[in-house]
Formats: structure tokens, C-alpha cells, sequence
């Protein structure tokens, strides 16, 4: 079934992969082949397949049940949350937020992963900051 | 004497400071990442890689480090098969079947000296089948056109196909995947924009540090919270490490033939660590048939055939990236990345324009493999240690270092939300059953094929007979038929075997 619906999703995203490939305007060429060529060909490639998909889907292990989806949904927020406020939020801030989070999902009783987040967040920063000499933000919202 | 000349070249570049502290610390971490249950060496060297790449080390010297990770990370794989029966990756699994048992009769420090030594000797047979087999490799290369690395890719994808994952056809369409996220970005023989949908970020093409840190590792971070709901791991006592005189002598020649085998395995695209294990594994079981044998019963030949086997496939793997610049598995694969990243194009002349990487790297791996086995027996100890690190706060560090890792690139938030939405598509194609290593083969080849296919094509004015109209890409398309068709006709035959 879920087999099916990627194949689905293939076959239409390659459709207009392909399409938007064929309306590009070259000015001049200086090859036979062009940049047009190479996508067209992997389009095709991935329609066929996508059909094949289709037609012969696999049987699949069981998903997780209502509760590891919720889980798994927390966590892709969280993962999200922190991309979205890393630059905003400062390197510590986020961290702090996100880590603590994440640790309470696997498990952690919440004060242990809010004291774990805040040491590795500030351990962090001065490894990865001075000693590794990384770029890492101190946050915009701190001026 | 030529080829001792160059690896003496080759020391002399590993043996600076900076490069030996790099190939211990490479070492190190990458023993400690393979250690973790369920932290494979393609996440390590993934994880690592854009903090390496940060660090503004020069090519040769990031290049140490992060293939120090790599065979590191090989090793210490065997600390979680034997302990906690779970394997880091799938060249571990053969592991477990013979170690675990080991553990569990109280052998655990038995076992992991046999290992330790097994992979010792696995990686140094290779290391000098690499070093005498990739100039003469390189050497035949030279001669090859566009056309012949057009046929090879091919051949390359089908191997993949055929060996890798749970299905063919789902292997191809990973690699189709890949190599249409190649194609986004500014196209460099016309200069037209491809596929950018206007976003500035994408202009100069999707980053490969972002797709490799985004499939692997935060899919694995959602692997990991599925798989943490259903398992507590409990590790087996150690037990005395020694290493007994005797046991070696008892294994030697198991250990040989599995080397052998091994790096052969390792040179052919496609086939890995998984596969040369496994070969090795059921080889050294069919030869013990009937002498005293306990296979899977904690048998010390079905303990030291895959781990000396999937150590040397580790540098096999290397000969295709080093001298072709084809990968032959999804970990070289990302080590052929970091190289395009540092501008060099890996390729026949690799050997004779950069011989610092070429052979610099050559020689690491010959110090790497020593400072393993001498890291490895004392510290057992500590790494075992490892392995009670709860994921409560094992996960937040990994977090912690992709995303400093992947925003010390460009500092942008684009790349970090770009990267969560492919862990996300990562964790639902694995999952359906998709390998993620085609996807990245796809991504690091996709510009390497299609420049390759528009070079032949100009050469022969758009004709496309030029690819299969020499004897070597003809031999080429031969051999790529016979792998693709091999399964299916002796699936054929096993049906009508079990109808008769």
C-alpha cells in the first residue's frame, strides 16, 4: 500500500521534473546534448520504475502504532524547532531548548535532560567555538 | 621499487605530526562512533565530515582523518556485535553470530582479542593488495575516454542493484533519486539554471554535506526512537582480554583467505563490507564441515573469517574511489564527496598530480591499522563503557554535532531546515525498504555521469553508438547484463529445483 502511494508520488514528481526540463530555454549550445538531455533520460528511468513500483508493491514490516507516530511526529517538530531557531536563537539557546527536549522524548527524567542540555550546550559552544573554531552562532535575537 | 619509492613519499607526508595526531584521533573517534549500538560507520564518517571539512585542514591531511574514522569505525563495530548482539551496520552482522555466543559463555575478552587481531590482519593483507594493485589499476585507467567512465558507471549502478538492499529495482530507483538531486543547480555546460524553483540556496546545486547529514543521521536519530521504545540492551561481562599465540596459529589460514576474498569483494562496486563478510563467513563454515566444528555456537573461525574480511573489503573499497573516482559502496562514496568538496576529482591521475593524497593516504591506513590494534587491546575497557550510554543523552549530542557541522557550511537556516525535511524523507524511504547508500552513489556521480555522457557525445557528434562500440565498454555492458541477470536465472533454476 505505502509501496503504491511513493510509486504514486514518484511517477507525478518525475512527470513534472521531466516537464519542467523540456521547457528550458537554452540560448546557445555548444554539445549535441545539451542540459536538457540527461534529465528527460532519468525522468523516463524513474516513470517506468515508478510503475513498476506500482504494479508489483512490496509487503512491508508493520509501522509503529499510534504512539511511537506521535513520537516520531514530537520529534521531527523538535528537529525543526531547533534548524528554524539556531541561527535566531543563538547556538546555546536552541540547544538548551531542543536537547533537553529530545532527551526527555527517549526517556530522561525532564530536570536530568534540561541540566544535560544546558552542560552540553555550553560545553559546546567553547569546543566547538574556540577550540575547533567552527562558525557558531551566538544568536541574532542578542544583538 | 617504483612503488616502494612512492609509499616512502607516502610516509613522509603521514608522518608529520599534525597527520599522525589526526589518523589517532580518527582512530579514536571513529572506535568510539562504531562502538555505539547502532551507529554504523557511514553515520560516523557522515556526522564528522562537515566538522573536518570546517576545520580548514589541507585535502590530504581531512582526508586522513575521516578515512581514520571510517576503518575505525569498522572496528569498533565488532565491540557492539559481540557484546550486545547488536550490529552497528550491516557489515557487523556476521559478526554477532559467533561472538555473541562467545560473550555469552563468558568469552567476551577472548573474543574480542580474536577480533581485534583478525581485523588487524584483514586490513594490512589489504592495505598492501591496495598499495601494489591501485597504480597498476590507475596506470590502465589513463586510457579510459568518457565513454568507458559512462559504461562503468553503469556497470557501477548495477552491481549496486543486484547486491545492495532488499530489492533491485527499489537500489535503482535510490540511485535515480540521487542523481535527479544532482541535477539541480546552475547546469556548468550551458549555465542555465536547473530545477532551482527560484530558491537562491539551490543556485549553486543541492549541498552534498546536507543530503548525506540529513539521510543518515537524522533519519537514524527517528530509527533510533522507534527501534528505543521496543529494546533495553544489556551488555555481556568482558571477561580476561588476552590474546592466545595459539589461537592465531589455530585461524591463520582462515584469516588469509578471508583477507583475500575480502578485498576483492571490496574492489568491486557495489559489493561492501555486508556481502565480503558473508562470503567469507559461509566459506570458512563449508571448509570446517565435519572438523570439529561449532559454527554459531561461538566458534573462533566464524569469529575471525567476517571480521578479517570486512576490514580488508574497507580498503578495497578504496581502490575504485582512488583510482577511478567511482565508489564502490555508500562510505567511499561519501569520502569521493569530501574530495570533490576540496576540489580534487579523483581519478587515474590522482597517483601521479596529487601523490601527496594518493599515497599520503596509503600510508595512514598503514599506520591506522597499527594504532588500532595497540589502541584497541588496553582500551577495550573504555570503549565497552560505551556502550551503557543511555540514548537519552547519546541523541542530543549527535544533534548537537550535525547541526553545528552542517551550519559552520554555508550559516544559513535553509540548509538546516533543507537537511531535517531529507531526514524526514530518509526515515520514510528506509522505512519502505530503500538503501539510502544508492541515493548518495547518485549524488556524488550524478555530474560526473552526465558531464562524462556530453563529453562522448561531442565527440562522436551525437552519435550514441560510441557507447558501446569498443572492446571495453562492449565488455562493459557484457558484464553488467550478467550481473543484473545471474539472480533472476538461478532464481529460476531454485523454483524449478524445488517443483521437480
Amino acid at each position: 500500500m505505502y509501496d503504491r502511494i511513493l510509486g504514486f508520488v514518484l511517477v507525478g514528481v518525475s512527470v513534472v521534473y521531466g516537464w519542467s526540463a523540456y521547457q528550458f530555454e537554452v540560448p546557445f549550445q555548444y554539445e549535441p546534448l545539451g542540459p536538457k538531455a540527461f534529465p528527460l533520460i532519468l525522468a523516463a528511468l524513474m516513470v517506468m520504475s515508478g510503475i513498476g513500483l506500482i504494479f508489483r508493491p512490496d509487503r512491508l514490516a508493520p509501522f509503529p502504532d499510534r504512539k511511537g507516530l506521535a513520537n516520531l511526529a514530537l520529534a521531527c517538530v523538535i528537529m525543526f524547532f531547533y534548524a528554524a531557531t539556531f541561527r535566531w536563537f543563538g547556538f546555546i539557546l536552541a540547544t538548551v531548548l531542543a536537547g533537553s527536549l529530545i532527551g526527555w522524548l527517549f526517556g530522561a527524567k525532564p530536570v536530568r535532560a534540561v541540566a544535560y542540555a544546558v552542560v552540553l550546550a555550553v560545553v559546546g559552544y567553547f569546543v566547538c567555538g574556540d577550540l575547533l573554531r567552527l562558525n557558531v552562532p551566538a544568536g541574532a535575537l542578542f544583538g | 621499487m617504483d612503488i616502494l619509492s612512492q609509499l616512502a613519499y607516502g610516509f613522509s607526508v603521514a608522518l608529520t605530526p599534525l597527520n599522525i595526531g589526526l589518523v589517532l584521533a580518527g582512530c579514536f573517534f571513529g572506535t568510539l562512533i562504531g562502538a555505539l549500538p547502532g551507529i554504523g560507520p557511514i553515520n560516523g564518517v557522515a556526522i564528522l565530515l562537515p566538522i573536518a571539512y570546517a576545520m580548514r585542514l589541507p585535502p590530504e591531511s581531512a582526508l586522513i582523518l575521516l578515512a581514520g574514522i571510517y576503518y575505525g569505525a569498522e572496528y569498533g563495530g565488532r565491540i557492539s556485535s559481540i557484546l550486545l548482539n547488536v550490529p552497528g551496520d550491516a557489515g557487523a552482522i556476521m559478526t554477532t553470530l559467533d561472538g555473541h555466543p562467545m560473550a555469552k559463555k563468558g568469552e567476551g575478552g577472548r573474543a574480542l582479542a580474536i577480533s581485534a587481531v583478525a581485523s588487524f590482519i584483514g586490513g594490512t593483507t589489504a592495505i598492501v593488495m591496495l598499495t601494489i594493485f591501485a597504480p597498476l589499476l590507475s596506470r590502465f585507467a589513463i586510457t579510459f575516454g568518457p565513454q568507458d567512465y559512462v559504461v562503468l558507471m553503469v556497470f557501477a549502478f548495477t552491481c549496486l542493484a543486484t547486491m545492495v538492499g532488499s530489492r533491485p529495482l527499489k537500489t535503482f530507483m535510490g540511485a535515480l533519486i540521487g542523481l535527479m538531486l544532482a541535477t539541480v543547480g546552475i547546469d556548468s555546460g550551458s549555465g542555465i539554471m536547473r530545477f532551482t524553483l527560484d530558491i537562491p540556496n539551490l543556485f549553486d546545486g543541492v549541498d552534498f554535506l546536507v543530503v548525506i547529514i540529513g539521510l543518515f543521521a537524522i533519519s537514524e536519530v527517528l530509527v533510533l526512537l522507534e527501534a528505543w521504545a521496543r529494546h533495553e540492551y544489556h551488555a555481556t561481562k568482558v571477561g580476561r582480554t588476552f590474546i592466545s599465540w595459539r589461537d592465531i596459529m589455530f585461524v591463520k589460514w582462515v584469516l588469509l583467505r578471508s583477507s583475500i576474498s575480502g578485498f576483492l569483494i571490496g574492489v568491486l562496486p557495489g559489493t561492501g563490507a555486508s556481502i565480503a563478510s558473508a562470503v567469507a563467513y559461509g566459506t570458512e563454515k563449508r571448509l570446517a564441515y565435519g572438523k570439529d566444528e561449532h559454527f554459531g555456537q561461538g566458534d573462533i573461525r566464524g569469529l575471525a573469517a567476517p571480521e578479517a574480511a570486512n576490514n580488508a573489503s574497507a580498503a578495497g573499497a578504496m581502490v575504485p574511489m582512488l583510482t577511478l573516482g567511482i565508489p564502490g559502496s555508500g562510505t567511499t562514496a561519501i569520502l569521493l564527496g569530501a574530495l570533490l568538496m576540496f576540489n580534487i576529482t579523483p581519478g587515474p591521475l590522482l597517483f601521479t598530480q596529487r601523490p601527496e593524497i594518493a599515497w599520503g593516504l596509503i600510508a595512514s591506513m598503514y599506520l591506522g591499522n597499527v594504532a588500532l590494534l595497540v589502541m584497541n587491546l588496553p582500551m577495550v575497557g573504555l570503549f565497552v563503557k560505551l556502550l551503557s550510554i543511555r540514548q537519552a543523552y547519546l541523541v542530543p549530542f549527535i544533534l548537537l554535532l550535525t547541526f553545528v557541522g552542517v551550519y559552520s557550511i554555508h550559516g544559513t537556516t535553509f540548509d538546516l531546515v533543507f537537511m531535517v525535511g531529507l531526514g524526514i524523507c530518509g526515515y520514510v524511504l528506509r522505512k519502505l525498504k530503500f538503501s539510502m547508500a544508492p541515493i548518495i552513489l547518485g549524488v556524488v556521480l550524478g555530474e560526473v555521469l552526465e558531464d562524462n555522457l556530453r563529453r562522448a557525445l561531442s565527440i562522436s557528434a551525437g552519435e550514441w553508438s560510441i557507447l558501446y562500440n569498443s572492446g571495453l565498454t562492449l565488455s562493459l555492458w557484457v558484464a553488467s547484463v550478467v550481473v543484473f541477470a545471474a539472480p533472476l536465472v538461478l532464481n529460476i533454476y531454485k523454483r524449478r529445483a524445488v517443483e521437480t
